[in-house]
């Protein structure tokens, strides 16, 4: 039934394409207005040479001058007359006919002095009606214009600083220990937005994400190996130098184009995101107010894939009012998670032989977006609104996961129910996701057979190298978990006044109490196999819950500067689910306690 | 020639066949359900009166120019710096039977990035008596056209807070948009009441 459902998947491209043709036609339709205006303009300006000709003509169009200028300098006249009054008097009201109305919606204030500057870029298009002035000055606005008006740029990001008592690894003779534990900041990400609304009904966005992205530089070289030495041998080096941060992430987060059918629904395709749960559609960091993400979108992802998760789809979104609330919806047909690999490369120095490691780490991945996977998943939301500040959202994923290498066929299938509860000051937020990951014995039984062997080794006089197949999966049977916000927005009178609140509108203090816990059923520890076949798989039940106690003070409402104290908790299996050390696996602590001072900041 | 092309692109045709199936059928739902060519625009200058004052017979149409002596006294009754000053309002009086029965103003604030066009309607007394939406022109946030949110202004005056997340309920997604309406409807009151009100 579902693969019946998913047969319109392989339709989006021409959707898509449907799409831009009927926006294409609809510049041309504006384009073809112009160049009739211009030609009008040609004939009219052809005619006025031909009157050039005549004299009478000629007369005739300076009298008509003479008159318009009379007219230009009675209107002056009246205007300066009637600045002067609204300069001597307190602001009064001026009586206009319906039949001014539209002069007035061409005119400018009227007195020179109270033109204020415009924003620069602030053109025409989309000035509002009054084509209105900034009130504060430009580095207090959100969101700039650049090229023209249509275009916005903005974004949001944060750092925190986290200092951790994790315990780390055992000393092995005089070597420094290998750490887990944390003492330092770390510039969590920074998202660039561009918004673009070229006419009312057609809009696109994009959002590039730089996370924990110190650097990126490459060098590269070709030079002669024969430098001139007398043991020099012919022939030439090619030289590569990759260098990054650990941890450096480039990614194209969002990029879509919507075209509004009508008020409530509109077509949108693209770079999406799955709107399962509500953390994956609301990750701009300054809407949160714990300076870490929770452990079911993130860390410990009950979601096929963490946050921020993308997807390459089309599909349709709106919203409809119902009684006093509303309702709004998104369905996408989208690539979907699949089964990825990275290769991980290892070089270990050491006192026996060096090593060379070639992993092949397979986990789940959002999809390619390169057309090579067939569109083979859907996702959806469902929220209803009954009153303003409380909400509920049923959504949902479901989708192949197996990738072309492998025969199985196999399904993950996600639900996700989130909402939001006001009550006066105090607020509520939560999130339940689970995820069942069908067929998965068969899958790794199946991947077993393809890869053939888990390992491979040899060994050279000094160098020992090493292929192993990495399984990061996590691979689990399924998983689900939960978290949830409790905060007050408390607005004391004494902040206001004191260096916290002066000069912003509205500061806030608001402690929040955060409560998540997250399980994985069967999750892959161990699976060794040999000539096509399994023959270790060790799989564990493992449980983590985490209380956060936090507080954040907001000056404005896109910048959260949050404290927060996180205990984290191992509740089943012999390690934590997060954190997860590269090269180092999962802590087998009991638990580790956190701090955490964070900044966010949206623009 | 033509029969072995359709032959052996049989498939692609049967899937190409289908996409304009579901087209046609996506085209005729949305002509039957919608008018799309304003779907940002709610309401125009001329129905928004009409929209906030339904029962009134007639309207007194008043351009108010914003003057820095205005602006400041604006600014200290609103309390925070709305993100726009208009150079002007339209404003009205709304009248049934030669009486007045409110007062209307139109004014503007900027969301996250964009101008949220809308007028306010206030009582006699100079309670809000309700809110509209004339042009929303953000990407997201567009849930505060409803009239489930804009009912939350009715009956308050500046004499509440008038403020997002507190007497004012947020809208998940749209908080600037929230914040902007807020003070907007501050300022809208504000200027009623320094203007029109007066009269």
């Amino acid at each position: 039934m579902l693969r019946k459902m998913l047969g319109p998947a392989s339709w989006a491209s021409v959707v898509l394409a449907i799409i831009l043709s009927a926006s294409v036609a609809a510049f041309a339709e504006d384009k073809k207005v112009e160049s009739n205006k211009s030609k009008a303009v040609e004939k009219k300006e052809t005619a006025s040479g031909d009157a050039s000709a005549s004299r009478n003509e000629v007369e005739q169009l300076r009298n008509e001058v003479e008159r318009l200028r009379a007219m230009v300098d009675a209107l002056m006249k009246e205007r300066a007359a009637a600045t002067a009054h609204t300069a001597n008097q307190s602001p009064a009201a001026e009586a206009v006919t319906a039949q001014q109305s539209e002069t007035i919606q061409e005119s400018k204030p009227q007195n020179p002095q109270e033109q204020e500057k415009p924003i620069p870029g602030r053109g025409k298009t989309d000035q509002g009606l009054y084509g209105t002035v900034a009130a504060g000055g430009q580095t207090s606005r959100y969101g700039r214009a650049v090229f023209g008006d249509s275009v916005r740029i903005g974004g949001y990001g944060s750092f925190r600083f986290e200092t951790n008592n994790l315990n780390n690894l055992a000393r092995v003779g005089d070597l420094p220990v290998a750490r887990r534990n944390r003492n330092g900041f770390d510039i969590r990400r920074l998202v660039l937005t561009a918004d673009v609304s070229p006419v009312e009904r057609l809009r696109f966005y994009t959002e590039i994400e730089f996370e924990r992205f110190g650097k990126l530089e490459i060098e590269r070289a070709a030079i002669p190996e024969n430098r001139g030495g007398a043991s020099a041998i012919r022939g030439t080096r090619f030289i590569q130098e990759l260098e990054g941060q650990d941890g450096s992430e480039l990614k194209l987060e969002q990029f879509w184009a919507q075209y509004d059918l009508n008020k409530s629904i509109g077509i949108r395709g693209g770079i999406i995101l799955p709107p399962v749960g509500r953390f994956n559609i609301l990750h701009d960091d300054d809407y949160w107010d714990v300076p870490r993400r929770t452990l079911i979108d993130r860390d410990a992802p009950a979601l096929p894939v963490k946050t921020a998760w993308s997807e390459a789809g089309l599909g349709l979104i709106g919203s409809k009012a119902i009684g006093q609330g509303f309702i709004n919806y998104q369905f996408y047909v989208v690539n979907g998670v699949t089964l990825d690999y990275a290769l991980e490369q290892t070089v270990a120095v050491r006192d026996d032989k060096a090593k060379i490691e070639f992993e092949p780490e397979i986990g789940f991945e959002s999809g390619a977006v390169n057309g090579s996977r067939p569109a083979s998943a859907v996702t959806w939301r469902l929220g209803l609104t009954p009153r303003v500040g409380n909400e509920i959202a049923f959504s949902g994923y479901h989708g192949k996961y197996t990738p072309r290498f492998l025969q199985t066929d196999a399904w993950i299938n996600s639900i996700g129910v989130d909402g939001k509860l006001t009550l006066g000051n105090f607020e509520t937020e939560g999130e339940f996701i689970y995820t069942k990951f069908g067929k998965m014995r068969e899958v790794l039984s199946d991947l077993a057979r393809n890869l053939v062997h888990d390992e491979a080794e040899d060994e050279f006089n000094e160098t020992e190298t090493e292929v192993e197949v990495g399984l990061k999966g996590p691979f689990t049977d399924h998983r689900h978990g939960f978290w949830v916000d409790l905060k007050y927005r408390w607005r004391p009178a004494w902040l206001k006044q004191s260096i916290l609140g002066e000069g912003f509108s509205d500061p806030q203090l608001i402690p929040i109490v955060r409560y998540e816990r997250v399980w994985y059923s069967r999750l892959l520890r161990e699976l060794e196999f040999k000539g096509g076949a399994i023959e270790n798989l060790e799989a564990e039940d493992l449980s983590q819950d985490r209380l956060t106690i936090g507080l954040t003070y907001r000056p404005i409402s896109s910048v959260p500067v949050s404290f927060a104290y996180q205990y984290n908790n191992r509740r089943r299996g012999s390690t934590l689910i997060f954190p997860e050390t590269i090269g180092l696996g999962r802590a087998a602590d009991r638990s580790f306690s956190s701090f955490l001072i964070g900044i966010a900041f949206g623009f | 020639m033509l029969r072995s092309m359709v032959k052996q692109n049989e498939a692609l045709l049967r899937r190409a066949i289908k996409a304009i199936a579901l087209m046609i059928a996506a085209a005729a739902f949305v002509s039957i359900n919608s008018r799309a060519a304003t779907a940002q625009t709610f309401l125009t200058l001329e129905q928004a009166p009409k929209a906030v004052f339904p029962e009134a017979d007639s309207f007194e149409q008043r351009k108010i120019n914003s003057t820095p002596q205005l602006r400041s006294e604006v600014l200290k009754m609103v309390g925070r710096k709305p993100s726009i000053w208009e150079p002007f309002y339209f404003a009205y009086i709304a009248k049934r039977g030669g009486q007045r029965i409110g007062y209307a103003i139109v004014c503007e604030e900027i969301g996250r990035d964009r101008p949220i066009t809308f007028i306010v309607a206030a009582n006699t007394d100079g309670t809000v008596k309700d809110v509209a939406i004339m042009v929303y022109r953000e990407t997201r946030g567009g849930e505060v056209r409803y009239p489930g949110f804009t009912r939350q202004f009715r009956g308050k005056s500046l004499r509440n807070p008038i403020q997002a997340q507190g007497d004012i309920r947020n809208i998940t997604g749209a908080t600037l948009s929230v914040r902007a309406m807020a003070t907007g409807v501050r300022k809208a009151l504000a200027v009623m009441q320094l203007t029109v009100m007066k009269e």
